[in-house]
């Protein structure tokens, strides 16, 4: 089958660093785009600091975190700071089909780069601004990560334990969810410009793509005054539904039993111990009344053996189970390794290879295609001669100048 | 609206709703197609006044809002006639069945693409329909599990936590809906459809990178921990991230190194207030404290002090004055605080929708991002049961009245 770079042609100017904006070009970048990355000396994205660096040695471009999140980007390096670099990036603006940002709100238009502006270099031109809670309102110079955009979403309510601290997160989703909303608002746009030739400014805030996760939950409090609080695990409609306990250094397994049937095929599967055949136990709101004392049981029988264990047992039986997976296992994971997900990506200039993943969806004619991460400045050259058409002594002058740096 | 010209026929169950639901924010029309009696998600709760009612499930609402809904059975052959129109007339399916079910009912890519060579279609499943765990029975809680999400969250020692409200289903809808864009684009220049399969672990898999569990076993043979309120910071050290306060919590961070100003100005404040334990005489400038060179019981210590000021403010008390003195910090809201968020309010964030049958109007989340264009919006409440049968199979297929009341007698509508 045919498999072409789905986004060929299409050039992006990267103005983004840290997480939320460079998920959002990393999927450009891997199906095809050009994406030219903005930073300089003075303003490096944040991300190449982050740990893990190769061999532990730290140094700009030996961040495996920064390499993962830009593969097949450009860098160069551009003082903002001066007239002649904004005159740089407006003429790389001009023949480029997307900007992308996420600087706190106000920083673009205090460079001189409000989309009105912008839109007057080119009209069809598409803008990006991702932020913590948007563009306008009054916390909009709030600056934020989304672990704390997801504690004021309010996504903590549902989550960990009763009566004790939160719990943080390693993952704020909020980063995710506003880089996932990006592509999709340049992607839904360019087709848009496709028909009418518009261009247009899109504003996407952590805060809001966060809020809708708990939709369900806030109604509920809206119509029936519920309060839903940390679930542990838990779910109204299953039980047993929980981690376990498995054999081993801080091993666990996941179980959900919905269904009756799913009941009784989990019953099987444990070899139809007595406890189990009680018949208050043969339907869920049974289940539900005596969970504590179920979760006992079930705990006692995963203890006994390895998840990996268990998991084949349950799955075997038709019963959802799934391992609590480490770094390690999904490292060695088969289903993983199957669908190609964690690449080795060849020909960094400082790293040599890297690692990063491609997309959750696969498609049959076009994929993601991972380039070595863009170490700083790689491309000035390039982009400088090639894209913007300035002769070797132009570009010298320019990096004299310190407008290049 | 920017998708206005595009169809999409959603036979999703709630580990797929989300996708059509963004899709129809943008404009798109999204038929959702549901068994006759209705999806059986639909009874799912929480419900409108605890009522258990298909009719009346608030989740089914969140997830199926913006979408046109019609009852099909595609287990009898009409019914698979019928579908079969309507894939000549779209653009993209988005379905959730198991692996290899819409095949064995004559249905998959191959025979949409006959009818349809266009036609986008998109499954989302738990592991992505092949490999050797394609039959793994998931759910979210083993989509979580099994994604390296749940591992490192949590207390230590403890069993480790999932993200409640079925949070795998959620990310899994949202980049089913990326792929579907980028399919789209492609078709522009190519004309041709796609099919795309989505992994709902994978999903959160991807959500993971931030944290690096992947990278850091294969760098460094190291296995994140999960620490409670803390949590290991990318630039090293562990870091308390939760602080209680007068009524509640508090999310707040030492900032050190670059951020470091953000931490003479929280110092200068207790200072103000008598409440800075000397920390000024400790440290003069937080932005020449870099995490790396600094013990732990250092940064514990460190802690103590500030949550000891923490605790004796609210968390309204807390928020404003750290607005105004650019220190990062928000509170942790509750879900009254979240509907009343000023932020929300002023960028009228939020979309009310009513609902006659109810006699009531709801409020929900709105779109996921604003346009100077064109702004996606949510302009109807999820549909009912075959609410738009007769205006799809009769005004819009050219069905008639007589086929139709034939296929409702006999299920298939």
């Amino acid at each position: 089958m045919e498999r072409k770079a789905a986004l060929k042609g299409l050039r992006i100017v990267d103005f983004s660093w840290q997480v939320m904006g460079p998920v959002c070009t990393k999927y450009l970048a891997d199906f095809g785009a050009e994406v030219i990355k903005i930073e300089s000396s003075r303003a490096f994205d944040a991300a190449r600091g982050n740990l893990p660096y190769r061999e532990g040695i730290p140094g700009v471009d030996r961040s495996c975190h920064y390499a993962w999140l830009n593969t097949g980007k450009r860098s160069i390096t551009l003082n903002l700071k001066t007239p002649q670099g904004i005159e740089v990036v407006k003429k790389l603006i001009s023949l480029s089909d997307v900007v992308v940002e996420n600087f706190t709100p106000g920083t673009m238009e205090k460079l001189g780069l409000s989309y009105d502006t912008l839109k007057q270099i080119n009209p069809g031109l598409i803008m990006v601004r991702l932020s913590g809670v948007g563009q306008d309102g009054p916390y909009r110079l709030m600056p934020a990560l989304g672990n704390f955009i997801g504690a004021w979403a309010g996504l903590h309510n549902v989550f960990g334990l009763k009566g004790r601290e939160p719990i943080i997160s390693y993952l704020p989703h909020s980063d995710y969810l506003g880089g996932h909303a990006g592509v999709i608002a340049i992607l839904a746009s360019l087709l848009y410009r496709r028909k009418t030739g518009q261009g247009q400014c899109l504003d996407i805030s952590m805060l809001e793509v966060t809020v809708p996760l708990i939709a369900p939950f806030l109604l509920d409090y809206l119509v029936n005054q519920r309060d839903t609080g940390p679930l542990d695990n838990k779910s109204e409609a299953a039980c047993p539904h929980g981690i376990y306990r498995c054999a081993g250094q801080d091993r666990w397994c996941a179980i959900s039993i919905f269904s009756d049937e799913e009941w009784s095929n989990f019953v099987k599967a444990l070899g139809n111990p007595g406890w189990a055949e009680e018949p208050g136990l043969q339907s869920l709101a049974g289940r539900k009344a005596q969970e504590e004392a179920l979760d006992r049981e079930v705990e006692a029988w995963t203890q006994k053996q390895s998840v990996e264990e268990v998991v084949r047992v349950l799955q075997a039986h038709g019963v959802a189970a799934g391992i609590v997976a480490n770094g390690k296992d999904l490292w060695e994971d088969p289903q993983l390794q199957s669908r190609n997900f964690v690449r080795l990506v060849e020909g960094h200039r400082e790293l040599n290879q890297h690692y990063s993943a491609a997309a959750s969806f696969q498609m049959s004619k076009t994929q993601p295609e991972l380039k070595p991460a863009c170490c700083f400045g790689q491309d000035n050259e390039y982009v400088f001669t090639q894209i913007l058409g300035m002769s070797d002594v132009e570009f010298i002058q320019l990096l004299e100048a310190g407008v290049i740096l | 609206m920017m998708l206005n010209a595009y169809r999409v026929l959603d036979l999703t169950n709630e580990r797929g709703f989300i996708c059509g639901k963004i899709l129809a924010e943008l404009g798109a029309d999204v038929i959702k197609i549901e068994q006759p009696g209705g999806d059986a998600a639909r009874r799912y709760g929480p419900f409108w006044k605890d009522q258990a009612d298909p009719e009346k499930s608030l989740s089914w609402f969140t997830q199926n809002i913006g979408k046109r809904g019609i009852t099909l059975d595609l287990g009898s052959s009409e019914g698979r006639a019928i579908y079969r129109q309507l894939v000549k007339t779209a653009d993209i399916i988005v379905e959730s069945y198991p692996p290899r079910y819409l095949e064995s009912l004559g249905l998959g890519y191959a025979a949409c693409f006959r009818d349809n060579p266009g036609i986008i279609l998109t499954s989302i499943t738990a592991h992505g329909g092949e490999g050797p765990w394609k039959d793994y029975k998931a759910y979210d809680l083993q989509a979580q599990a099994t994604s390296g999400t749940v591992y490192i969250c949590g207390y230590p020692e403890e069993a480790p936590q999932s993200w409640g409200g079925q949070q795998a289903y959620y990310q899994a809808g949202l980049q089913a809906a990326v792929g579907i864009m980028l399919a789209l684009w492609q078709r522009e220049i190519t004309g041709e459809g796609q099919f795309l399969s989505v992994s709902i672990r994978e999903a959160m898999t991807v959500l993971t990178t931030n944290e690096a569990p992947i990278a850091n076993w294969i760098e460094a043979q190291k296995i994140k921990q999960r620490w409670g309120s803390s949590q290991e910071d990318l630039s090293g050290g562990l870091l308390r991230w939760f602080y209680p306060c007068k009524d509640g919590y508090i999310i707040w961070r030492l900032a050190v190194g670059m951020m470091g100003h953000q931490t003479n100005a929280l110092v200068a404040w207790m200072q103000k207030e008598g409440m800075s334990a000397d920390l000024e005489k400790e440290v003069t400038d937080w932005k020449a404290i870099g995490l790396n060179t600094v013990e732990q019981p250092q940064i514990s210590h460190w802690e103590e002090i500030f949550a000891r000021f923490f605790i004796t403010k609210t968390k309204a008390e807390l928020f404003q004055e750290a607005l105004k003195r650019s220190i990062v910090l928000f509170p942790m809201s509750t879900f009254g605080e979240v509907l009343e968020n000023e932020q929300l309010r002023s960028r009228n964030y939020w979309v009310e929708l009513r609902h006659p049958e109810l006699g009531t109007t709801l409020q929900y989340p709105g779109a996921i991002f604003k346009s100077s264009v064109v702004p996606p919006t949510l302009l109807r409440r999820a549909p009912l049961i075959g609410e738009h049968n007769e205006e799809i199979y009769l005004k819009e297929l050219g069905y008639s009245g007589e086929q139709l009341r034939r296929w409702m007698e006999i299920k298939v509508i």
